[in-house]
């Protein structure tokens, strides 16, 4: 089906403006917060939350039928100056002239917040707690150091959630939350010292609720009064179409598929303006969504053609908004990224196949709008159709870098293994980029990139950076004692075992400052049993509260790496410590032939057990050792192996790596080979990462690879993949994502950057613009490896 | 006596091959070829032994491999050694570019059937195997003879994709083991084959009848190329050939490409290049419907 001309013009509107900052959230968030001081924080937040409903001068753009945006522009990004002001303060100046993901910014704007914005917030942001708390041995590699990182936890709102829209907002609606808040609160007693956070907690999301209905109904008087002045026909029913839609949605469960495809973006509208998330995932959609699609088009109410108009107004207007971040986290997440992740296919609660029509309506979505949002990801499981197969390969031959194909079998038994209920496990999506999720849980999915590289460095170079020379992790033998491979492996394991350390330090003290400066009223709402319990969200009060995620970068260079020791040191003895060591000092200049064998040793990717068998060790070391740290919650961390663009920051910092790469050059993402390591073939790619126990990896997995788009351009190409596919999960394996774009139009693309503003790229859990990535990332992606058949 | 060879000179090893025929097959080039088609896209085929490649474009003039090269054959930066080179492999050992390699390696069964053991996954769930091609790869009948037994052990099936250029006694207990056969018919008229390709058609077209006879399925495959085979009489006399000879063999139709070309730079044999036109998608298409009109069906592995 063809896009119609409204959603072509919506599109070019997208790909053609910059994203620019507002501030009213920052300014009536500030504002409201002086007239509060004194109350407790949560319902300080939640009046926040409500005045912004309020006051904010809401606007309806031309052409659009999904309606709201947390900023004054179609592409706006907000400022949260109570999680962090001063990262906003100090790179502000720069944001039009930055080189990843830059924001249009007024001086006058900039004046604006220096003077009545920041002050209020110098001292009480979270930012500033953080750093306060946080031990110095921690500080020293956790605070912008590429070693280890969690920034978004403490300069940035946690996000990570999936609102239920199956259990709770779309059968109570807002006016459901708000009586269940109410009743709840009338049998609590100021008496019950038990009860005087609960009284908080319900009064908080009484005030969300309110806001969050009200801001709705803001938007029907407004479509209103627009269909009075509009002189063209259609647009005035539409109008009155959209004002009918808000009055209803989300005060009350939604009556027909356009109610509740508004009522999904309220919601996103909601969390967005509370804390400016990362993660804040749609999850299901083609499940939820199925009983108003199929009771409308059977009812004739609407046509196949405006349902699917209406899907790609939603990812229009899940692509518009922007996540405003520091110039470090764009390092870890670029691409204006949002990471909002819609699941479609796979199996339903009971285990039988979910896939439903919905599902390639989505997929076609993502095909005709070329958006990078949402995060479309697909469940595939053994008994799936094969025409879902079939149009899940049609799209990866597009070369939009989506859908992130994922197994769902392993899927559900990494929820098994995280303590889930049978039932639950198998009604899993995705969050963030890989991260199997169930809407019942609080988790931070996301919460440490922890530089594998750097370990091993430390256990090189008697515990100091080689870049630097500054002492980062613990104190190690020098390089030339080591009398056996053995001893390398094992003081790297203690290096990484310091690093998973501290990564747990950082990761508590923001838990618990979450707790008590940035409770979320609003999303408590959003996720069962928040308001059964009376407990905020932050404070544990989801259905399931599972343990936060530490994701390991550079498992495949630590794996070269070891091997190339392993094999000229103490088999073949063609080099020692010593040499190799001065090897890396020198950053291989003048070394050209040790490196030339380093490079030649068996790199993992090529399903060599003689280097995978490494891989596979740290990876269990590393299961094993984050499992035995635990949360403020006394849940369990898990291990993953996620992408995200995290490779690219966390290989600046480390020197060169005795697996022949660089110093400063990336490092490797997920479960995925050296970039043009795996050079056998994508096939031995897949098997060397299926090697990995992919299960226990709770936090995700994930392989990038690249394709020739030969390798997809026939009906007969596109089948094998598929069933490529199939046999790489019959491994156990858990995701997989293709770039088909070739080199050569990779290559027009930086020169003419004009001409491909639409041109989709896998960047690691996620897909965005080419053009929009900076030169650097540019030339990351052209290296991985295409593979190319004969 | 039938031949079993332990060992065998191997051109290259591809795996993810969709374009050899069913599913996603892991496709094995093997050494050694009495023809020598001036568009041959792998002409380190020819012989069988090892050679040196040099890719100029890799090479930084480091002069390594002169310096170690024993017998002074290599004389200097960017350029291939002299004739008498003898493939010790010094310089390639020596090379930290990679730009020097050999072609055509010696492998042994049990190298190939592991490697072919843990393509067996994908050959499962796509439908694929093995296919051997070359080079003429039944020129290595011994070595086949030897895989194909512990393909079979497998559940590996293997195709092979062959010139029809040899000695058909030598082969014929080995036929029927392929799942099936792609023949190579590059021209109707002996003078014309044997000026393109240094060797007459009557063999090749013999051999085309025999391997029908063995009951094997069978496509015939013909490499386009506009300068030779291209005319209408040419390709009506192959489709009444098959016709006549191998009524249920279908047809598939091998458009030119000038890809090779790299290869006969970085082997030292850019003299014996020939540039020949590739067809338009239009002459393609004109050329599958005479076999269409003929009652022949066309079959396309791509």
């Amino acid at each position: 089906m063809n896009t119609t001309n409204r959603i072509e013009r919506l599109r070019q509107n997208y790909v053609n403006s910059k994203p620019s900052v507002c501030i009213e959230r920052a300014r009536i968030f500030t504002e409201s917060h002086m007239r509060t001081e004194g109350m407790p924080t949560p319902i300080r937040r939640a009046q926040a939350f409500h005045d912004f409903c309020n006051e904010f001068e809401i606007k309806i753009f031309e052409d659009e039928l999904i309606v709201g945006t947390a900023g004054k522009f179609r592409r706006s990004g907000i400022l949260t100056p109570e999680f962090s002001w001063k990262w906003v303060d100090m790179e502000m100046n720069l944001f039009d002239k930055r080189p990843q993901d830059p924001y249009e910014m007024t001086d006058e704007q900039r004046d604006y917040v220096r003077e009545n914005i920041f002050p209020y917030w110098k001292g009480k942001s979270l930012e500033e707690h953080f750093l306060s708390i946080l031990p110095k041995e921690t500080a020293q590699i956790a605070v912008d150091t590429g070693i280890v990182d969690n920034d978004s936890k403490w300069r940035q709102a946690v996000g990570e959630i999936t609102p239920d829209y199956q259990d709770i907002l779309f059968p109570m609606g807002f006016n459901g939350i708000l009586k269940q808040a109410e009743n709840n609160l009338k049998k609590l007693d100021y008496a019950n010292p038990h009860d005087l956070d609960k009284i908080t907690f319900y009064k908080s999301t009484i005030l969300t609720s309110k806001g969050i209905i009200g801001f709705a109904q803001r938007y029907a008087d407004l479509a209103q009064n627009l269909a009075k002045e509009e002189k063209d026909e259609d647009r005035k029913k539409e109008l009155l179409k959209i004002s009918k839609v808000c009055r209803n949605v989300p005060a009350n469960p939604p009556r027909s598929f356009h109610e509740a495809v508004q009522f999904v973006w309220f919601v996103q509208l909601g969390a967005i303006i509370s804390e400016n998330p990362l993660a804040l995932n749609p999850g299901r959609f083609d499940q939820y969504m199925f009983p108003y699609y199929d009771a409308d088009i059977k009812a004739g109410i609407i046509t196949k053609e405006e349902a699917h108009e209406l899907v790609q107004a939603l990812w229009l207007k899940f692509s518009e908004w922007v996540w405003t971040i520091s110039a470090n986290t764009t390092g870890y997440f670029a691409g204006y990224n949002q990471f909002q992740n819609l699941t479609v296919g796979g199996r339903k609660r009971d285990g039988s196949d979910a896939t439903n029509e919905l599902s390639y309506i989505c997929l076609e979505a993502t095909e005709k709008v070329r958006t990078h949002q949402p995060g479309l990801s697909v469940r595939i499981h053994s008994d799936c159709p094969q025409k879902f197969l079939d149009a899940v390969t049609d799209l990866v031959s597009k070369g939009t870098g989506f859908p992130a194909i994922h197994n769902d079998q392993a899927g559900s038994q990494m929820l098994l293994q995280a303590g889930y209920e049978p039932e639950d496990a198998r009604d899993w999506s995705n969050c963030g980029c890989v991260v199997p999720h169930f809407r019942k849980t609080g988790q931070w999915t996301a919460a440490v990139n922890i530089n594998f590289a750097a370990a091993l460095e430390y256990a090189l170079n008697q515990g100091k950076s080689r870049l630097t020379g500054e002492k980062m992790g613990l104190d190690a033998k020098p390089v030339g004692k080591y009398q056996s491979f053995e001893e390398v492996k094992n003081a790297t394991f203690a290096q990484m075992k310091n690093l998973i350390y501290h990564s747990v330090v950082a990761t508590v003290v923001a838990q618990k400052l979450h707790t008590q400066l940035v409770p979320r009223p609003f999303l408590s709402t959003c996720v069962e049993d928040c308001m059964k319990n009376g407990k905020d969200l932050s404070c544990g009060g989801a259905h399931y509260n599972v343990g936060p995620v530490l994701t390991g970068i550079g498992l495949a260079v630590v794996a070269n790496s070891l091997a190339v020791i392993k094999k000229l040191v103490f088999e073949n003895a063609v080099t020692t410590m010593e040499e190799l060591n001065n090897a890396l000092k020198a950053n291989w200049v003048g070394y050209e032939g040790l490196r030339a064998k380093a490079l030649s040793v068996p790199k993992y990717g090529n399903d060599d057990d003689y280097v995978d068998s490494i891989a596979r060790e740290i990876a269990n070391y590393y299961y094993i050792e984050t499992r035995a740290h635990t949360d403020i919650f006394g849940s369990k961390f898990n291990s993953a192996f996620m992408g995200i663009s995290n490779y690219i920051p966390t290989g600046r910092v480390v020197g060169a790596t005795p697996c022949g790469r660089e110093a400063t050059k990336p490092i490797t993402e997920g479960v995925s080979p050296y970039a043009g390591s795996d050079i056998s073939s994508p096939l031995a790619a897949m098997r060397s990462s299926a090697k990995m126990n992919h299960d226990v990896h709770t936090g995700g997995t994930l392989l990038n690879l690249r394709l020739s788009e030969d390798m997809v351009k026939t009906p007969k190409g596109k089948r094998d993949l598929g069933n490529i596919i199939r046999a790489y999960f019959s491994l156990g394996a858990f995701h997989v994502q293709f770039n088909t774009l070739s080199t050569e139009v990779l290559r027009k693309a930086q020169k003419n950057p004009e001409d491909y503003k639409d041109l989709l790229v896998r960047v690691a859990g996620y897909s965005t613009q080419f053009v929009n990535l900076s030169e650097e990332m540019q030339e990351a992606i052209i290296a991985r490896t295409a593979h190319q058949s004969m | 006596m039938v031949k079993h060879s332990n060992t065998g000179i191997v051109i290259q090893m591809q795996d993810y091959s969709i374009h050899d025929g069913d599913g996603v097959r892991t496709t094995i080039f093997l050494a050694g070829c009495h023809l020598r088609c001036q568009w041959c896209a792998n002409p380190e085929s020819w012989t069988l032994k090892k050679k040196l490649v040099l890719y100029k474009h890799k090479c930084t003039g480091c002069m390594k491999c002169t310096f170690v090269c024993p017998e002074k054959r290599i004389p200097c930066k960017m350029e291939r050694p002299n004739d008498n080179c003898n493939s010790c492999g010094e310089c390639v050992n020596a090379c930290t570019q990679k730009a020097l390699d050999f072609a055509c390696l010696e492998k042994d069964v049990d190298e190939l059937v592991k490697k072919i053991e843990r393509d067996a996954l994908f050959f499962r769930y796509t439908g694929g195997g093995v296919t051997f091609s070359g080079g003429e790869p039944l020129l290595q009948h011994g070595f086949i003879r030897a895989l194909l037994d512990r393909f079979e052990g497998l559940g590996v099936n293997s195709w092979v994709e062959t010139c029809g250029y040899f000695d058909f006694e030598t082969v014929q207990d080995l036929l029927p083991k392929f799942s099936h056969i792609f023949l190579d018919i590059k021209h109707m008229d002996s003078r014309k084959h044997k000026a393109f390709t240094g060797c007459g058609n009557e063999l090749i077209l013999q051999n085309a009848k025999k391997i029908y006879a063995t009951g094997v399925s069978m496509t015939i495959r013909i490499p386009i190329i506009a300068e030779v085979n291209l005319d209408e009489n040419n390709l009506v006399k192959t489709a009444v050939f098959m016709k006549e000879n191998l009524p249920s063999a279908n047809i598939e139709l091998l458009p030119y490409h000038e890809l090779g070309k790299a290869k006969y730079i970085s082997l030292g044999m850019e003299d014996k290049f020939v540039k020949f036109t590739t067809p338009t998608e239009k002459q393609i298409n004109h050329a599958y419907q005479i076999f269409q009109n003929h009652g022949i069906e066309k079959v396309e592995y791509r």
